[in-house]
């Protein structure tokens, strides 16, 4: 049985260190500050009974509190909703017309000529917060009848 | 390229597996050559608007409509709609059964091999040796012809269908309280609501867009409590101020007990009970308030307590928050009431919460039932597509009902027959006996969802039994079964209405064509009327025909939607009934003064349950009564089933989604850490769950989420079938089956 434990105690030191770059990478999205040269990619795995979450609340566990915390994570919005699945599938910086899917008013609200600004330069990754900025949404932010 | 995690952790060639591997497209990219069309989420009751992104013919993206209730947010699965358009199995040419297989045909020699066996099955036995048995996933005018042409043309009531399995107690359940099925309240009261109870609901993961509008709530309003009563600790419960478990199947004491508190520390509302409710027994309406409160002396929060498992200061905590004066409360729930013997029973003890506070028809106190499917309210329940009920409100079994029916239907008097039909599993039952010789099933897949699945899976496969299917995807664990297989349009590909929980009617336009032959069920059933003789009675050209006919039979009863003419259906982002002109503004709350256009003006009272014929509701006096199956020393367990977010009924659309395979590859036995050490399993060990009619194996998952002696199997898995187990037995009043309730027992595999 692939436990998350045996699998994680396996791991070769270089491995690790492997993975736990894929996971920083692969969380951070675009204009979260953490830049790198080269998109990453995730192997394409075999999960098997577990989730990405399970996985990486070892591999990335601050990634993957940041998510449980956040409105995603209370929302059930799953780790391959933004980046996808594993191998050909993944997607280790999401777009931001990945979000237009689901805030297609506060996408439309950030443009710069015809341009859309990458949401993420706001909305730090994985906890989705803006704090202390103003809004650049207006009364474009919130939802219709909905406080 | 794929590895399993152990093998890309164990070894190193994994660290050139992440060069070698090629960095994917944006497949969900629209850009400037995207073209948007209106149409609404393909999944559950919730009714998600969004537009469907259109590049060269094809589905490529979706984006939530941000004008519509949800605000453009969608779930995981609405995100993810465009892979289930072009999925590998995708069923694009009709067949027809050849031994142990199936071999191509044409639509004409499909349709005319049905016709054939229909025709030849009435007359040789009658019109009740035929049956429809359709969906609350249909559009609503293939609902209304299937309807339509099995009733007044084949002359049959045999016409049922999916949300027999799902929201039959509901319906019973408002039907018997106010004398009208569906919801009096809307979404909107979420945004008003200061209490939520949240019964037999796993919001979170079934209707996670109305969840999230709930945390908005919470997170914005003044100490607004969440009440969840459900025996696991599902994601839902993260938000609860107080999560409720208790023993499956004892949830009737405890609101009965609640209802006992509200009494005991005065927080009921006297003159709404004075002015507005009537109390009954079985089903009559003839008990008094004394009665009430004497039948409910019995439900000390204590006893209920110890029949349900759970603390006696909960109960009162939950009755204090609910009924707390000049707080909005706001019930929720699902199938953890609906799939039960008791469920009408169940849903009465809901609304008898409501009646005795007063908490009713203002904005944040309603009684808001979820529905599980897109288009079980508006065309099967509204649309009156099950086995004793007529379009808008009418019952079979009700003389003047009938006759206004052939009036509309324009067929002569007597036609209808006045026996209501067979219920689904009675359908089932009577295709097994051999009574029911042919049978279509559209857009559903009972070889898998039926409870004790084997049992109709045979009555499926009986020598003499011809079988209709029409379906989007090839192989399912019903087209399997089938004689004959027709390919049926997928969601975007045609056009018609949906109405979801809210009774909000909204319409799907169509955006791309049909994959294959593939054709629209609409089209499919106006066919098969004209191969039966039936083009008078079903003559339309286009789902639009069908619809300005559907407002004309609406049109004058409670359900009146003459103002949602198809050109304001196609301007707006949804429309709530009853809107009984072009102009008016619809119904967010139904039975209230000066928003129900059926409630006068100058009624006295906020509110009138015209429903009723003296205008009150009813609160019931039902007694705990166990489920049909207990546990014993040879089945100790309970058995439940469910859902999770990642799919969705019998997955056969999100089992194509890579993304959600991925997230929930399998159907695993949630299990609670002392029945796994009980047992001797771990976490990843297959075990065998066996019930009195059938066993099925999973992998065990060890979870302090579940309850001692409950073990839970998600429903959507089409290998590993939980119905395999389920109890058929049903409500006496919906003919809805147990699903949630059975014993079993648990062996290491």
């Amino acid at each position: 049985m692939r436990t998350r434990n045996a699998v994680l105690g396996v791991g070769t030191a270089t491995l690790v260190v492997a993975v736990l770059w894929i996971g920083i990478v692969a969380c951070a999205g675009p204009g979260s500050g953490r830049r790198t040269a080269a998109p990453a990619q995730h192997p394409e795995v075999d999960a098997d009974l577990e989730t990405c979450a399970a996985c990486h609340a070892q591999a990335t566990p601050e990634i993957v509190a940041q998510w449980s915390q956040g409105r995603h994570g209370l929302a059930l919005v799953e780790c391959v909703v933004c980046h996808g699945s594993t191998g050909a599938d993944f997607r280790p910086r999401p777009e931001s017309t990945g979000c237009r899917a689901c805030h297609p008013r506060e996408a439309s609200s950030v443009t710069r000529g015809n341009t859309t600004k990458r949401c993420f330069e706001c909305h730090t990754a994985h906890t989705l917060r803006a704090e202390g900025k103003a809004s650049p949404h207006g009364a474009a932010t919130g939802s219709r009848g909905q406080p | 390229m794929s590895v399993s995690r152990r093998d890309f952790l164990k070894t190193a060639a994994a660290a050139s597996a992440l060069s070698a591997l090629g960095i994917r497209g944006e497949a969900r990219a629209a850009d400037a050559d995207t073209r948007w069309v209106k149409s609404v989420c393909r999944y559950c009751g919730t009714g998600c608007g969004l537009y469907v992104g259109v590049q060269g013919g094809k589905v490529v993206a979706v984006q939530g409509d941000k004008d519509d209730h949800n605000a453009g947010f969608l779930c995981l699965k609405g995100f993810l709609l465009p892979q289930i358009m072009s999925a590998p199995d995708r069923h694009l040419h009709p067949l027809v059964r050849k031994g142990n297989g199936f071999q191509r045909a044409s639509w004409d020699e499909a349709m005319d091999l049905v016709t054939s066996k229909f025709k030849e099955a009435i007359q040789k036995f009658g019109p009740d040796a035929v049956g429809f048995y359709g969906s609350g996933q249909a559009l609503t005018e293939e609902s209304y012809v299937a309807n339509k042409l099995f009733k007044a043309g084949l002359r049959t009531n045999n016409v049922d269908g999916n949300p027999r399995l799902c929201m039959a107690s509901a319906t019973a359940g408002y039907v018997s309280t106010y004398g009208k099925d569906e919801p009096m309240g809307c979404y909107e009261d979420i945004d008003h609501a200061d209490v939520f109870l949240i019964v037999g609901s796993n919001t979170a993961e079934a209707h996670p867009i109305l969840f999230r509008r709930i945390v908005r709530r919470k997170e914005t309003g003044r100490n607004v409590k969440v009440i969840v009563l459900d025996p696991r600790r599902t994601p839902t419960s993260r938000i609860a101020d107080l999560h409720l478990a208790f023993t499956p199947g004892t949830d009737l004491a405890i609101m009965n007990a609640m209802a006992r508190v509200l009494f005991a520390e005065g927080l009921v509302d006297d003159a709404f009970l004075r002015d507005h409710v009537a109390f009954g027994e079985g089903q009559e309406a003839n008990k008094t308030r004394a009665a009430y409160e004497t039948f409910l002396a019995d439900y000390t929060p204590q006893k209920a307590a110890a029949i349900a498992g759970c603390h006696a200061e909960d109960i009162v905590t939950a009755a204090r928050w609910f009924g707390e004066k000049g707080r909005a409360a706001m019930s929720m729930w699902t199938m953890g009431l609906n799939q039960r013997t008791k469920g009408v029973w169940a849903n009465n003890l809901v609304h008898n919460l409501h009646l005795v506070t007063g908490k009713i028809g203002l904005p944040g106190s309603t009684p808001l039932s979820l529905t599980g499917q897109p288009n079980a309210c508006g065309g099967v329940r509204d649309g009156g597509a099950l086995s004793h009920l007529l379009p808008y409100g009418r019952l079979v079994a009700n003389d003047k009902h009938r006759a206004e029916m052939e009036k509309l239907w324009k067929v002569p008097a007597g036609t209808l027959n006045p026996k209501p039909g067979l219920a689904t599993i009675d359908l089932f039952r009577a295709l097994e006996e051999g009574k029911l010789k042919c049978m279509f099933v559209m857009c559903t897949n009972p070889g898998q969802s039926l409870p004790n699945v084997d049992r109709y899976r045979k009555a499926l496969r009986r020598e003499g039994a011809f079988v209709v299917v029409s379906e989007a995807f090839h192989p399912t664990r019903t087209s399997e079964l089938a004689d004959v297989v027709l390919p049926a349009a997928l969601w975007a590909e045609k056009e018609g209405v949906y109405g979801c929980t809210e009774r909000r009617y909204q319409l799907l336009e169509r955006a791309v064509s049909p994959h294959g032959e593939a054709r629209p069920d609409f089209d499919i059933l106006c066919d098969l009327a004209r191969r039966l003789g039936q083009e008078k009675l079903v003559p339309f050209k286009t789902p639009e025909d069908a619809w300005n006919e559907i407002l004309q039979v609406a049109k004058g009863t409670p359900y009146d939607f003459s103002g949602m003419t198809r050109e304001r259906l196609r301007e707006s982002h949804g429309l709530l009934w009853p809107m009984p002109a072009v102009g008016h503004p619809g119904t967010k709350r139904r039975y209230v003064r000066g928003e129900d256009p059926f409630v006068p003006a100058d009624h006295p009272q906020r509110v009138k349950f015209y429903g009723r014929p003296d205008g009150r509701a009813v609160v019931w006096l039902r007694p705990n009564k166990p489920p049909e199956e207990v546990t014993d020393a040879a089945y100790p367990m309970v058995f439940t089933t469910g859902r999770v977010i990642e799919h969705w009924h019998t997955g056969t659309m999100t089992r194509n989604c890579q993304e959600l395979r991925h997230a929930n590859a399998e159907a695993l036995a949630e299990i609670h850490p002392q029945d796994a050490a009980r047992l001797g399993v771990q976490t990843g060990d297959l075990v065998q769950i066996t019930s009195r009619r059938g066993a099925e194996k999973f992998r065990t998952k060890v979870t302090d989420t579940a309850r001692v002696g409950l073990v839970f199997v998600q429903m959507h898995d089409d290998q590993r079938m939980c119905n395999r187990i389920t109890n058929d037995a049903v409500d006496p009043v919906s003919r809805q089956p147990e699903f949630k309730i059975c014993a079993v027992k648990v062996e290491k595999a």
